[in-house]
């Protein structure tokens, strides 16, 4: 019935390249509290467990402002220059 | 692809596009707004396509418009709408002539399921550019824990006569216009009294339903909700409540005991300063009653309501007026 082309309705992110390291430049955990009720007290007993096990885990456990939005600029740049392996807390 | 909510859709050809475009005043290069934390751009013809696929008719391009301005909204937060573990759909809300206009069912099955065009493709619409936009270009997953069938359709009209002003007045547009409205809603939840004789019983009763045990807001306390008023309860309740009274009513009354919460698990063993959990005292899931937004809308016959719960990452009900044809 239709001869003429599809319209995509899917907005693509129009990012420039970018780096991702695979590996950790240092052997160092890094945490990121995403802002759920219960994320920091879990991010602290997970710090807790692995300096347990000798891992090298940072002191400050940066915070998102609030769970159900993204992590802003000025902390993405922030994480973006740590050497370590982030991990990310979750959890209602 | 990913270009389907699950349903078989109306091909989005660009002549449709195009037509679609035309009837809601862009051009196929207009940026409508923007993810910038996704680096995405939502262009017009992304939208217009998306109306397409749902089966909208060109001339709901005029309510299709400030809709789609709302949903790119920043402060609508499409993408945590679509991510959120709460599972949440676009709730659009139709109020003022348009309604009439544009043929929205107003009364039977009002809140879901009205076999209606109109509201099931303007319902639809949104929820295709909250899944079509809300996911980074294809790259986020979502985390919805249950969800609930509004995130197929979800558009609830209010009746053209009100016993109260139009639901559009409560977010600040003038009376006589027509509105569109968008929250984040978790499913909805019916409220039956059939044999109440009084506004506060019947004000008792949804209160009850706005604030029971497994309210999300309880922890966070400020997300909104929208009560939808059936006709025989909003007649009974308006023989002696203007909307603002009911609404300070519903605040004053949706209560639990902090401590009965925690003993039930509803508070975590540290809560975080913000959430302000205080022993010993009630607790409400609104900072206020302007939280609670009342809707007029249902067939006459039962004595129903129905309570729509907000998402807690989304503050607020957000409008925008409807141009007339």
């Amino acid at each position: 019935m239709y001869d003429d082309d599809l319209v995509d309705p899917i907005p693509r992110p129009n990012s420039g390249p970018f780096t991702v390291r695979t590996k950790p430049e240092v052997e160092e955990v890094v945490l990121l509290d995403n802002g759920k009720p219960n994320s920091m007290a879990i991010l602290r007993r997970t710090q807790a467990i692995l300096r347990d096990r000798g891992v090298r885990v940072k002191e400050e456990i940066r915070s998102k402002p609030f769970a159900g939005v993204p992590v802003d600029n000025e902390l993405l740049g922030m994480l973006a220059q740590e050497r370590g392996l982030l991990l990310c807390g979750v959890n209602d | 692809m990913g270009w389907s909510d699950g349903l078989p859709v109306v091909p989005p050809y660009r002549s449709l596009v195009d037509g679609m475009l035309d009837s809601m005043g862009w051009s196929a290069d207009e940026v409508v707004g923007g993810i910038e934390a996704q680096r995405i751009e939502v262009g017009a013809a992304h939208l217009a396509a998306a109306a397409v696929m749902a089966g909208c008719r060109p001339e709901y391009g005029r309510l299709l418009r400030p809709l789609s301005e709302l949903l790119v909204d920043p402060e609508f937060n499409l993408s945590g709408v679509e991510v959120t573990t709460g599972g949440d759909a676009v709730l659009v809300v139709v109020s003022g002539p348009v309604v009439d206009q544009l043929g929205f069912e107003h009364q039977a099955n009002a809140v879901g399921g009205a076999n209606c065009r109109a509201n099931a493709t303007i319902g639809r619409f949104a929820q295709m550019v909250r899944l079509f936009c809300g996911r980074g270009g294809g790259v986020l997953p979502t985390h919805g824990t249950m969800g609930h069938p509004g995130r197929l359709s979800f558009c609830v009209a209010e009746h053209p006569a009100t016993q109260w002003p139009p639901f559009h007045t409560q977010t600040g547009i003038r009376e006589d216009a027509s509105a569109v409205s968008i929250m984040a809603a978790e499913g909805p939840n019916s409220v039956n009294n059939h044999y109440a004789e009084s506004a506060e019983q019947i004000l008792d009763t949804i209160a009850d339903c706005l604030g029971h045990a497994g309210a999300t807001n309880y922890y966070w306390h400020f997300g909104t909700s929208v009560v939808v008023i059936g006709p025989a309860h909003a007649e009974t309740i308006a023989w002696s409540y203007t909307r603002d009274d009911a609404r300070h009513f519903l605040f004053d009354r949706t209560r639990r005991a902090t401590d009965d919460l925690a003993r039930l698990g509803r508070m975590p063993a540290v809560p975080r300063e913000k959430s302000r959990v205080v022993a010993g005292t009630m607790r409400s899931p609104f900072d206020h009653e302007s939280q609670i937004h009342l809707l007029e809308s249902g067939a006459p016959g039962g004595r129903f309501s129905a309570v729509i719960p907000g998402w807690v990452g989304n503050y607020n009900v957000l409008s925008k007026v409807v141009e007339a044809a």
